[in-house]
């Protein structure tokens, strides 16, 4: 590992001996800034709540959902829970009646199925008036009384009168058929109703947890003490059931059974379909809430289309800044539930739930569509800002390297060309200079300047050699007004060998004659005027 | 050059005015130099008794004009390098390998042109 460490430290130094292209450096700088700049937007829009607003969405509208369903399911079970207090009411009544005609109590009705069937004939019609009413699809009334006490099992087996919808389905929901689940078969033949094909005589108490409590209750009303059965198995079937259990009680107290309405996992169903919306399918659930976990096996289910919901899971409840997360062990939901009262003195006191549940992987490809989408975009924008970068270095650099190349080629011209860019300007310039510098110092010329004195030096031999001897004496530093003296020529003489000297080598004057002669004596080239 | 004009200057001074002349050897035509009338013409001529004084001066004066007239002639005459006589402008020819006077220039078959036509 150190190893490593200092072979990485040595390839690092390394690195950073080796020269750097100035665009590939600037390049760097630019995509530093850009990525410095992508990660504060990134950073500014995760702030600003851009990214969960998926999330934040997907609270409002399940909020929504849960409200609404949770008030469909409070007004719905409000009203079979109304509806079963008035058939107690009225059982009660009905069933005190008969009891106080015949002057018997409910004790003596057990081992007598004459009296028995005479109490079911008189509470049917008002079970099925119920039943026609009540927004259910059963209503049973049990009896705390057996037909039969001397029987195995006797003590959990109470007369009663159980009527179900048999043939619910959500494409006929108006016409559906009553079928006698309990009772004395006398009433369903009377009535002309088809015995189910599970039809047993009497009820097991033992299937409906509770029951046998509420019955030795000693209660003063009804509504002191009713509750929802957890989803029980209707017994030989395979249909399951949440009951509601209100008491049958009379003016003396006693409570003379239980009665109340059926509400089927199936009619459930039906009942509360699934809701599709853009976040996947919402799935209703009316379900005990026990240490974190929704207890979907005693509970009701919803529709389950569009979910792997099978109505039997218990789920594991991860609490969430905007929803909560439902492990089933195998499948995971998202959604959000709230404790609803829906009994009243339960012994047991079970807490229950209306959920809403939403697939996480209907949600998670929800999310992965607009993720998809800010990663395409958010790549398009890091790439337009490269391309950007990389032609803002390239436009940058551009006029240094051509600058470079010119230097390479040795193109100095007198006159550089600008580069836009003025240390460039600057260092072109001061090059230059110290190149001419460097030609002068070494004997050479400008190449402008030494075409000139190439001309100078060519003209001159157009000149006589009367004129020739003249000019040697301006080559040796004689001023015009001594030349008579060392010539023994007139002045006039003088005057006119100069302006023919003048007029042949090109010059306007002394002193650009003069000045070719210092340049060429400096050059090492004055010889070439001899 | 200066010496060689110096010794051939004439004088043709008189006592009010400096004045000399060079004759050219070729053509034998005089140039005379521009007159400088002397300082003090008037004074001399009415004190006499200050006649050395005057004398004085008037040498003087009139070496400066010989110097002055020498630089003027001195626009005007050449030497001939071949036959070394003091020519004027007007028989100085110039030539393409060498300035000569009218006759050596024509005895040589030299062609130029003059320095003053």
């Amino acid at each position: 590992m150190l190893n490593k460490l200092k072979e990485i430290r040595a390839l690092n130094a390394f690195v950073k001996k080796q020269s750097v292209g100035m665009q590939r450096k600037l390049m760097l700088y630019w995509v530093s800034m850009i990525l410095v700049v992508f990660a504060a937007v990134i950073l500014l829009l995760s702030i600003a709540g851009v990214f969960s607003q998926s999330d934040e969405r997907l609270q409002e509208v399940m909020e929504l959902h849960l409200k609404n369903t949770q008030d469909n399911l409070v007004a719905h079970l409000d009203r079979l829970t109304a509806q079963s207090l008035n058939l107690s009411k009225e059982l009660s009544r009905e069933i005190e009646a008969t009891l106080i005609q015949d002057g018997i109590s409910l004790q003596q009705v057990n081992d007598d199925p004459e009296r028995l069937l005479k109490l079911q004939q008189i509470m049917y019609p008002l079970i099925n008036a119920t039943l026609q009413a009540a927004d259910c699809n059963g209503v049973y009334v049990i009896l705390d009384a057996t037909t039969n006490t001397a029987l195995a099992g006797a003590d959990h087996s109470r007369s009663g009168i159980h009527l179900r919808y048999s043939n619910l389905s959500a494409s006929s929901p108006v016409t559906p058929t009553v079928v006698y689940f309990r009772g004395i078969p006398d009433i369903a033949r009377q009535k002309d109703l088809e015995l189910h094909n599970r039809w047993n005589l009497e009820f097991d108490t033992d299937q409906i947890p509770g029951c046998r409590e509420l019955m030795d209750a000693t209660l003063d009303r009804p509504a002191q003490r009713y509750f929802w059965s957890r989803r029980i198995d209707l017994k030989d079937t395979w249909e399951s059931a949440m009951l509601l259990c209100v008491p049958i009680v009379g003016s003396d107290g006693t409570v003379y059974g239980v009665c109340g309405v059926e509400i089927s996992a199936l009619y459930f169903q039906l009942s509360y379909p699934a809701a599709d919306g853009q976040f996947g399918s919402a799935v209703t659930v009316l379900a005990p809430l026990q240490d974190s976990r929704l207890l979907l096996s005693e509970g009701l289910v919803g529709s389950v289309s569009g979910t792997y919901l099978d109505g039997q899971e218990t789920l594991v409840i991860h609490q969430g800044r905007y929803y909560n997360e439902y492990d089933t062990g195998t499948e995971r939901y998202i959604g959000l539930h709230q404790i609803m009262p829906i009994s009243r003195g339960e012994a047991e006191d079970t807490a229950w739930a209306a959920a809403i549940l939403i697939p996480q992987d209907s949600y998670a490809a929800y999310t992965a569509d607009i993720q998809k989408a800010w990663v395409m975009a958010a790549l398009v924008l890091l790439l337009v800002l490269l391309a950007f970068s990389f032609f803002l270095a390239r436009s940058f650099v551009r006029p240094i390297t051509d600058s470079l190349k010119r230097f390479q080629q040795d193109e100095l011209p007198e006159q550089s060309l600008s580069s836009g860019i003025s240390e460039v300007d600057e260092l072109a310039e001061f090059l230059n200079a110290r190149a001419r510098n460097q030609r002068l110092e070494q004997g050479e010329l400008p190449p402008n300047i030494a075409e000139l004195f190439d001309q100078f030096v060519v003209r001159k031999d157009l000149l006589t050699e009367s004129e020739r001897n003249i000019l040697r004496y301006y080559i040796d530093g004689h001023e015009i007004a001594e030349i008579p003296d060392l010539a023994f020529i007139s002045m006039s003489t003088v005057r006119k060998h100069n302006r023919s000297i003048y007029e042949k080598l090109g010059v306007a004057s002394r002193d650009e004659l003069m000045l070719y002669i210092d340049l060429l004596r400096r050059c090492g080239r004055l010889q070439e005027l001899f | 050059m200066t010496s060689l004009l110096s010794s051939h200057l004439e004088d043709c001074s008189t006592p009010q005015y400096f004045c000399f002349s060079v004759r050219c050897e070729v053509c034998g035509e005089y140039w005379y130099s521009s007159s400088i009338p002397f300082s003090k013409a008037a004074q001399a001529a009415q004190c006499r008794e200050k006649k050395e004084l005057y004398d004085a001066i008037y040498q003087r004066e009139k070496l400066r004009a010989r110097e002055a007239a020498g630089q003027e002639a001195r626009e005007r005459f050449s030497q001939c390098p071949v036959c070394r006589r003091l020519v004027c402008d007007a028989c100085f020819l110039i030539c393409d390998e060498m300035d000569l006077c009218r006759e050596c220039a024509g005895r040589m078959q030299e062609f130029g042109e003059p320095v003053a036509p």
